[in-house]
């Protein structure tokens, strides 16, 4: 008896046959164990196969999207990115003045917290209409109002200090609240 | 399922192949064939351990395989090339597990086939097919033949309704009754959408068998003499069973 060749039992298995040569196939194949014998294995072997690959192939998936993910910020931020931030950042933390209290009668220090070796900081005071009373820029993160700065008793002013990183990304203190009690 | 053109083109070939098969001789064909084992050794490697755990034997079956798909220019690779009407690397199973069995034959000498079967229709399907009224109801109709005589008869004309199915019908009796193959196996390996496709036809099937085993004298009077067999080709003709294998 004459076996089917690999190109029809392949041709069998992943529907690749004519309709009539799939029905000589099949004539064969219902008189001949060897040959359906051989066919339960080569679909056994493709499975087998398949599902030992799978696992691998799913670890390398999910090792290539987490790559993707943490290991290629690749593109360059635009400036307005820079300014605003891409994505949320810390905030920076303030030190002095404190938010809430009143602040007591003499000289006012404003202190925040370093955003890292290389930064700097443009420290902006607003009045409550938005004028800009003072601004100046400083590679500490203290910055004490000059003489000719006065702030008056019993007014509100606003004030930020924005940290510009060696990166080229930023962080703020965010606008923050200053009362002078009267 | 229409009949369509079997032979794929070129470009339906793996790269790694096409590349093989086109390379010139020399350094560009030896370039070839590392880049064809870099892709395809794995695979290779696989099917020739599923017949044998030794690393020292798979390894000698690996030798023998990729020796043997080289020989002659390529010949069986450019076999496919020419005629592959299924995956490529369906078809580098089926012939690597061929070859397999080859290095068993030459090492061993001939090696026993599991899968040769009994050719007589398959007891659990007479069993399924003659229900026990059937078989009671035998004597009554013909009570002068002999009880063995009757049966060898009845198996006689079972085989003969199963040789008058299509082919893909006495295919699927095979896997399910000489081979023992599971529903879902079976789904597999005809492209039926499921196993419940399977079970579905093989009641069919069922119903078409004892139809024509159990023809009536009424039946027969209306089919005017209809064998058996021809009986079951009408009843399967009647049929409307709307499931076909799909490739």
């Amino acid at each position: 008896m004459t076996h089917l060749s690999p190109e029809v039992l392949s041709g069998y298995l992943d529907a690749g046959l004519s309709a009539e040569e799939r029905r000589q196939a099949e004539l064969h194949l219902a008189s001949c164990g060897e040959c359906r014998e051989e066919l339960a294995e080569v679909r056994q072997i493709q499975r087998r196969h398949r599902r030992r690959w799978m696992p691998a192939l799913v670890g390398v998936a999910a090792a290539a999207a987490v790559l993707l993910t943490v290991a290629l910020p690749s593109r360059e931020p635009t400036p307005s990115e820079v300014r605003a931030g891409s994505k949320p950042e810390l905030p920076l933390g303030v030190v002095s003045p404190p938010s809430s209290a009143g602040m007591a009668p003499g000289p006012i220090t404003f202190t925040w917290r370093s955003a890292g070796p290389d930064a700097s900081y443009a420290f902006t005071l607003q009045a409550a209409d938005g004028r800009v009373i003072w601004t100046s820029t400083t590679a500490d993160t203290v910055m004490v109002l000059p003489d000719s700065v006065t702030l008056h008793s019993g007014s509100t002013w606003f004030w930020a200090a924005d940290a510009l990183l060696a990166d080229g990304r930023s962080r703020s203190t965010g606008i923050k609240r200053l009362s002078i009690p009267p | 399922m229409g009949d369509k053109p079997a032979i794929p083109s070129s470009e339906s070939l793996p790269n790694q192949l096409s590349r093989l098969l086109e390379a010139a001789d020399g350094l560009a064909q030896e370039r070839a064939w590392v880049e064809f084992l870099d892709c395809y050794s794995r695979l290779i490697l696989y099917v020739a351990r599923q017949t044998v755990r030794d690393h020292d034997a798979v390894m000698d079956r690996y030798a023998f395989v990729i020796e043997r798909l080289r020989d002659q220019r390529c010949r069986r690779l450019r076999t496919f090339a020419a005629d592959g009407r299924g995956k490529f690397t369906t078809w580098l199973i089926v012939v690597v597990r061929r070859l397999c069995l080859d290095w068993d034959r030459h090492k061993y000498g001939r090696v026993s086939l599991q899968g040769s079967r009994d050719p007589t229709a398959p007891r659990r399907l007479i069993e399924l097919v003659l229900d026990p009224d059937v078989i009671d109801r035998f004597p009554d109709q013909r009570p002068s033949t002999d009880e063995q005589l009757e049966q060898e008869q009845t198996l006689h004309r079972l085989e003969q309704a199963i040789a008058a199915l299509t082919p893909g019908d006495q295919l699927l009796l095979s896997l399910r009754y000489r081979d023992d193959r599971s529903a879902r196996e079976i789904a597999s390996l005809m492209s039926f959408p499921t196993p419940f496709h399977v079970y579905r036809r093989l009641n069919r099937l069922h119903d078409a068998l004892r139809q024509a085993l159990t023809a009536t004298p009424v039946r027969k009077r209306a089919t005017e003499g209809a064998t058996p067999e021809a009986a079951a080709v009408q009843y399967l003709w009647r049929d409307d069973d709307p499931v076909e294998p799909t490739p």
